[in-house]
């Protein structure tokens, strides 16, 4: 097919959508913060699995404990659907598919840090 | 669908072959790929041809000239200065995009790959359609904005605020760096590209320029700009030793700056 609109009209596009940077220093502060979050979750949660289920459990339940593991469940939830987006955006190109991942996206991982959020809060509850 | 393979069409075939017809000294062997417009459906081809290196310049270009002027006048390429100023010559050779008039034979072996610039749409030969890619470099405004009237005098800049254009200003927008970049492969149609944003960044850092403010306004984008994923291929392949990647990362700081 003939591609009738002109090289200028094609470079500008919708425009600039004016935002991005706001997601982008998010994507890297979001890392940094996950660094000891993360060293500190999967090292306190192995740890105390090694002393048994229940002892891992009573860790978790423990009120510091389960803010700062929540905290560490929502950064990574957010971090994985900043780079997941990311993702999308690189290398889906239909629009359909594009705009239905994309939503899909911002369900599946709000709904998995929900679900991190309300399991520790259960456990929290259910221990103390 | 995602697509796997190139279409039929755009799946390189073994070319012909251009011997030469006495044994050369040094002899040296170039496939370079071969593609016909005027030919419906013909899928490109590698063509072989033999030089003798004694008896050809030293840069790649001497040997595409050569070539065109002896051996077959088919051979279709761009080529000006022969000296890395207009950038008209970029092209990929052994796997690098580069000018070949500043690429030397002998750096390269004796068998030596010439293509196009890579993920361009290609007009013939080794000459690709950089029309999307001047269009992109128009839509940043590439020119000095002021506000108000022009003084009676020249706009004056301190030499530390020229200096902050040294590595920037060079830039003779050959492609090489954009079309190494699988970024502007896959979003070519949003995202500028380094070569472009090396220019806005030319721009938003001229101490006489007045418009840095909508400059960033037009760059803040997820496409435009923040499809670089610095994966710093364009900063490998500048043929000018230019590093394009750092202006970007410059351009995200001037974001940040501004937002905090």
């Amino acid at each position: 097919m003939v591609e009738t609109r002109s090289p200028a009209k094609q470079a500008v596009g919708l425009g600039s959508a004016r935002r991005g940077s706001g997601d982008w220093l998010a994507q890297r502060l979001t890392a940094l913060a996950l660094v000891p979050l993360l060293c500190w979750f999967v090292w306190g949660l192995f740890g105390h699995l090694l002393a048994g289920r229940g002892a891992m459990m009573r860790w978790l339940a423990a009120p510091a404990v389960g803010i700062f593991a929540s905290l560490a469940l929502g950064v990574a939830c957010y971090h994985a659907y900043l780079g997941f987006r990311v993702v999308v955006e690189d290398y889906v190109h239909a629009p359909v598919s594009r705009g239905f991942l994309l939503i899909a996206l911002r369900f599946v991982f709000f709904a998995v840090a929900f679900a991190d959020v309300f399991m520790i809060l259960r456990l929290s509850l259910r221990i103390s | 669908m995602p697509q796997f393979r190139l279409p039929a069409n755009s799946r390189v075939q073994p070319g012909r072959d251009h011997p030469v017809e006495r044994p050369p000294a040094r002899p040296c062997e170039l496939r370079i790929y071969r593609y016909d417009p005027d030919t419906p459906n013909a899928a490109p081809r590698l063509d072989r041809y033999e030089i003798d290196l004694d008896d050809c310049g030293p840069m790649v270009l001497d040997a595409l000239i050569k070539i065109k002027n002896e051996i077959d006048p088919t051979l279709t390429f761009r080529r000006s200065c022969r000296e890395g100023v207009c950038g008209s010559c970029a092209m990929n050779i052994q796997g690098t995009n580069t000018l070949a008039c500043t690429r030397a034979m002998s750096d390269l072996g004796p068998r030596i790959a010439i293509y196009p610039l890579p993920h361009m749409p290609v007009i013939k030969d080794l000459v690709s359609d950089l029309s999307h890619f001047y269009a992109q470099y128009t839509s940043i405004e590439p020119w000095l904005k002021t506000r108000g009237q022009a003084g009676d005098r020249e706009r004056l800049q301190s030499p530390e605020d020229r200096a902050r254009l040294d590595q920037v200003y060079e830039c003779i927008l050959c492609a090489c760096c954009s079309t190494a970049c699988p970024s502007y492969w896959w979003n070519s149609d949003r995202y500028l590209g380094p070569a472009v944003l090396l220019q806005a960044y030319r721009w938003l850092v001229d101490s006489r320029d007045e418009a840095t403010g909508e400059r960033l306004d037009q760059l803040e984008d997820p496409f435009r700009l923040y499809r670089c994923h610095t994966i710093l291929n364009c900063t490998n392949t500048c043929p000018k030793g230019l590093n394009p990647a750092a202006a970007i990362a410059e351009i995200k700081r001037l974001m940040v700056e501004r937002g905090s």
